[in-house]
């Protein structure tokens, strides 16, 4: 073993959370390293080639707003880009594209490349060095000690991973990559308990042998909305590509049903928890057996390539039934395969030995975020690699970890959920997992967000005044409809009558008549002459926020009140197996958790009301021995 | 789960016999919520009143302005309560049922149903309690709560449990529809029809609705059906009310009234529960104590449930007997029109079709109008479909809360603002009814959209 230079951080594994990761404690000024297995894996998207969708859109957004790279990747790099749910509400706006992952991961590894404080190297991190409870460095598979003062455990699907499709079982990363196979025990041995879950991919197959006519186009939209909210439409201006919807057909799932004893999910062979929301084409086909067909989406790969990615056929089936069955596809009869669809375990630890800032409780300096704890998407996993960088850098500044809650973004539901619940399968974030969405949208993500991100670092001062002007800009747009008056004469009437909304007899405010869903901010530009040129992001926001106002302040109001909760801090130390007035299973839960707030302590499962009354009374009492 | 800060509510003296009770508010907004419901005669407001003073005034609707009943309120200001936060009392006169009714006005604007003990832990919290005290504080929570979850569960476990989980199956139906087509905007799913989804919730707002009124149901078997019998001077009211006292043995209790002209008594006919309320004669007078009578039983009819209007069967019905049979029942009540004395004869013009003849001296005709009380008692359990109903303030406020969500949830489909404001609100409608029976909805929801649904890469 030699000793390398020191470092404050060392992140271990880049793919999507360890890139974040990586990026907001370099930024933040510690001096930063980051390793994985193959640097060609750097940002790699081994499963779908898009980045966004619901829920996801709005962490991309998220970690935008706080600084971190994703969005502006995606932003430099995407084939297709669509505004999803436009139909359904601001809520639930959700951005998703297309990405050329070829380009993608060049450019986020050429991100990591020209920041400062931060050094990329390839190596597998073999183990990792920590006394009396507090981390000190880390060790390669080659045997280099790196002392450190944090490090981020961001391995993803790489510890002792596993590649299944029929028979065939390999001891192998993702994609191809070499899994990472000696950090595991080490792991175990410092306490941390960990299980072991199992997704799965679909195969690519070659373009030039589909038959796209048979399909149907799905173009992009023809406005573009950027990821980023430092770019505008012009700057991400390019021609896109197209993704197709086809089909399985009957024969599809007479092949199916034919080789399930060939399923190593249905043999038994795989042991590993999948996740419900990305289910194998076979598990569709027999759980909803009575579906005459299911959608399958192609969607390109890259610009430069001719591998497509067929959305909808993830598949741990042999490779010459997955053959076989694609060749049933509408469109796809003479498909070739360039690479075979797989189910992959690997070990992941169980985020319930979390604290909200994604320390690993009992081991001071270690941080875990991305799919190792049990998460899955790329989004997801950014989201917790910006969170566990800022987080280790605090911890080394020595300053109060950065938590958001619930009520704040998606990132604070999703870590919430996590910790707090903890999930028995990989866990996706979906819109309808929280509870405040109509203030969680995805256009308000830099309202809620770059404030904060400014205060850690990560947004520069330039940024932030164009922020702050954005803002002035709303509060005063906003104050502009309400004190203007739209008289109930001919040219106003004209426009409502032909917008198919009722006629005014006497002057409404402007912020009232837009608050008919059948009228645009546009449709009154006729009666409106001076009204200020502005941003497009800027009046929807005012639109938004003028429409719903009745909405969005009754949950502002229940966000408060949640609030209160969340504000009531629990000692870490609280000996729950002596308050008296506690049931057994919710100390014994309490003791395992050790939640942060009183809040956190009522949504863990088996904890109730009552519990949480003897609680404050305890620690009333207990504020009343110390005072 | 309760917070601790908001305002609560309760009533502070056990329920039962007397006719005069005390609601208690704690809490921030205790004054602010008092004093939507408060009219003192001078107009001024609790909020521009000093700490432990007593005000003389009437708690109104503040949606009707209809005056409920006259009280005495007393006001404490932080911190010199009880929980040392500010707190309100109000002390009602008009029995059982308006004190119900205050509770409810209470709840409505602004304050929450306490939970047991929360009063109590308030002080604590706060506090307000001696030290030594807390560990017995804990006990009585403990103990409390585990008391109203095992009631909870008693009330829940026959078929108003079931009435609930089917509305609450039904609601998730619906917002499982709308979340999935949400969450997943690229699968065609089984289309999700706006018209069908109005439709579908329209049915389950009046269902909901419906179990909302049967509240009144629960109370009138279980406090019994109030039945004033009215009517001018000589039409025979202390006879019939005697006739149906007498006959039936098994009297409960003789309740003193609660104003000082009407008499209450309580009677079981066959099973149902009737509280009789023999009204002072209403009529039009100038003498001034008279007036006032008359008043307190124009009060006490609008708490009745049904109403006798006794008329002689040999006299003519006068146009103030028609006024009041008419204004009786556009204001909703329910009018039996009794013609008494039948054994004397009979004129030729009738108060009602479907009037009924009797004679309480003979008892011809007695049976008539007792099978009509106790069909009205049950047909009102019968509307209530089945025998279910609420059978608490708290079971009635959280379907309550979840019928407006869903009011609102079809407001916003009609109007056009989009299926993520439909769907939360009705994830508030699912939570509020879970409240009656205990579920969570994102954890209820994820896992229906799941297996309902197939989708996924």
């Amino acid at each position: 073993m030699y000793r390398e230079e020191a470092v404050d951080v060392a992140v271990i594994g880049a793919g999507h959370a360890g890139c974040e990761a990586a990026l907001a404690a370099a930024r933040m000024g510690m001096k930063t390293v980051i390793f994985a297995v193959n640097l060609d894996s750097i940002a790699m998207m081994p499963c779908n080639p898009s980045i966004g969708g619901t829920s996801k859109g709005h962490l991309v957004r998220e970690v935008d707003a706080l600084g971190g790279e994703m969005g502006k990747v995606i932003d430099r790099t995407f084939l297709q880009s669509r505004m999803l749910n436009t139909a359904k509400g601001p809520a639930v706006h959700s951005l998703r594209a297309q990405a050329d992952k070829f380009r993608y991961k060049e450019t986020m590894k050429q991100v990591l490349e020209h920041t400062p404080n931060l050094r990329i190297r390839q190596a597998e991190i073999a183990d990792l060095d920590v006394q009396d409870g507090v981390l000190k460095g880390v060790v390669t598979a080659a045997g280099a000690y790196y002392p450190c003062k944090a490090a981020i455990l961001a391995t993803g699907t790489y510890l002792q991973a596993a590649v299944i499709h029929g028979e065939c079982r390999r001891h192998s990363g993702p994609n191809g990559m070499a899994s990472a196979d000696l950090l595991s025990a080490k792991l175990e041995a410092l306490g941390i308990s960990l299980r072991r879950f199992k997704t799965g991919t679909p195969a690519r197959v070659d373009g030039r042998t589909i038959d796209f006519d048979k399909m149907e186009e799905q173009k992009g939209d023809a406005e573009l909305i950027p990821f980023s909210f430092t770019n505008t439409a012009e700057k991400i201006a390019r021609p896109q590509l197209s993704c197709y919807l086809t089909y399985t057909t009957e024969r599809t799932h007479e092949i199916i049903r034919a080789n399930l004893h060939r399923s190593p999910l249905f043999s038994g062979d795989i042991k590993g928890t999948g996740p419900r929301y990305c289910p194998s084409i076979e598990d569709k086909v027999v759980r909803f057996a009575d579906k005459p067909r299911h959608q399958i989406f192609l969607e390109p790969e890259g610009e430069f390539t001719n591998e497509y990615y067929v959305q909808g056929m993830s598949s741990s089936l042999p490779e010459d039934v997955q053959r076989d069955m694609l060749r049933t596809l509408i469109g796809m009869e003479h498909v070739e395969v360039m690479r075979t669809g797989y189910a992959i375990e690997y070990d992941c630890l169980d985020p319930q030995q979390l604290e909200l800032s994604l320390h690993i409780k009992g081991i001071e300096g270690l941080y875990a975020a991305g799919q190792i704890n049990g998460s899955s998407g790329y989004e997801e996993a950014a989201a917790q690699g910006i969170m566990a960088g800022i987080n280790a850098a605090l911890h080394i500044r020595g300053g109060e970890p950065f938590i958001l809650d619930r009520s704040e973004a998606y990132i604070g539901v999703l870590i919430d959920d996590l910790v707090t619940k903890g999930t028995n399968e990989p866990y996706r974030m979906m819109t309808s997992r929280a509870e405040y969405r109509l203030l969680l949208r995805q256009d308000n993500a830099d309202l809620r967000l770059t404030e904060k991100g400014y205060r850690l670092g990560l947004i520069d001062e330039e940024r932030y005044q164009t922020f702050l002007r954005k803002k002035q800009a709303i509060r005063d747009e906003l104050d502009r409809w309400e004190h203007l008056t739209l008289g109930g004469n001919d040219a106003v009437n004209r426009i409502l009558t032909a917008k198919g909304t009722s006629p005014l007899k006497m002057g409404e405010s402007m912020a009232d008549l837009l608050k008919r869903p059948e009228l645009d901010y546009e449709d009154l530009a006729p009666v409106d002459p001076d009204r200020p040129a502005l941003d497009p992001m800027v009046i929807q926001e005012v639109m938004i926020q003028n429409r719903y106002r009745g909405y969005i302040e009754k949950q502002i109001q229940e966000a408060e009140k949640f609030r209160r909760m969340e504000s009531r801090r629990l000692p870490a130390d609280l000996p729950y197996a002596s308050i008296r007035g506690l049931r057994i299973e919710a100390a014994q839960k309490l003791e395992k958790l050790k939640p942060a707030s009183l809040g956190q302590a009522s949504r863990i499962s088996g904890v109730s009301p009552a519990d949480i009354a003897v609680l404050l009374v305890y620690l009333k009492q207990e504020a009343h021995h110390e005072g | 789960m309760a917070d601790w800060q908001d305002t609560i509510a309760a009533l502070a003296t056990p329920v039962g016999s007397s006719g005069i009770g005390i609601i208690r508010l704690s809490g921030e907004g205790a004054v602010r919520t008092a004093d939507r419901v408060f009219r003192m005669p001078s107009g001024r407001r609790l909020a521009d009143c000093s700490t432990h003073t007593i005000h003389y005034g009437w708690i109104v609707d503040p949606l009707t302005d209809k005056r409920v009943d006259e009280v005495l309120v007393m006001l404490m200001l932080a911190p010199r309560s009880f929980t040392t936060e500010n707190t309100v009392e109000i002390n009602c006169h008009g029995g059982p049922y308006v004190l119900r009714r205050v509770l409810e006005l209470v709840l409505a604007n602004g304050a929450r149903m306490a939970e047991p003990g929360e009063f109590t832990k308030r002080a604590f919290l706060n506090g307000r309690i001696d030290l030594s005290q807390a560990e017995s504080v804990m006990d009585i929570i403990g103990a409390r709560t585990d008391l109203s979850l095992e009631a909870a569960g008693t009330r829940l476990s026959g078929r108003l449990a079931e009435r609930i989980n089917a509305y609450r199956e039904r609601l998730m139906d619906l917002l499982v529809l709308l979340e999935v087509d949400i969450d997943y905007p690229e699968y065609e799913i089984e289309e999700v029809r706006m018209t069908d989804m109005e439709a579908e919730l329209s049915a389950l707002k009046d269902a909901l609705a419906a179990l909302y009124r049967t509240a009144d149901t629960g109370r009138m078997l279980s406090e019994g059906m109030r039945t004033a019998i009215i009517g001018r001077p000589n039409m025979g009211k202390s006879t019939l009310l005697n006739a149906l006292l007498q006959e039936d043995r098994a009297i409960v209790t003789d309740i003193p009234g609660t104003t000082r002209d009407t008499l209450e008594e309580s009677l079981n006919l066959d099973g149902v529960p009737l509280r009789l309320i023999d009204t002072a004669g209403l009529r039009r007078t100038d003498d001034p104590v008279e007036k006032l009578g008359v008043e307190r039983s124009r009060r006490a009819l609008e708490a009745c449930d049904v109403v006798l209007l006794l008329l002689a069967s040999d006299e003519d019905p006068s146009e103030e007997d028609i006024r009041e049979l008419n204004s009786l029942r556009t204001a909703g009540r329910r009018v039996i029109a009794v013609r008494t004395k039948s054994d004397l004869g009979r004129s030729g013009r009738e108060l009602d079709p479907e009037e009924i003849h009797l004679s309480a001296a003979s008892g011809d005709g007695m049976d008539v109008l007792k099978e009509q009380l106790k069909n009205l008692a049950l047909s009102g359990a019968a509307e209530a479909s089945d025998g279910v109903y609420l059978a608490n303030l708290r079971q009635k406020e959280a379907v309550r809360e979840a019928l407006e969500a869903v009011g609102e949830a079809l407001d916003v489909l009609t109007g056009g603002l989009g299926t993520d404001m439909a769907a939360t609100a009705l994830q508030t409608a699912y939570g509020r009814l879970g409240e009656v029976t205990g579920h969570s909805v994102q954890e209820d929801l994820i896992d229906t959209i799941f297996a309902r649904f197939c989708l996924g890469k």
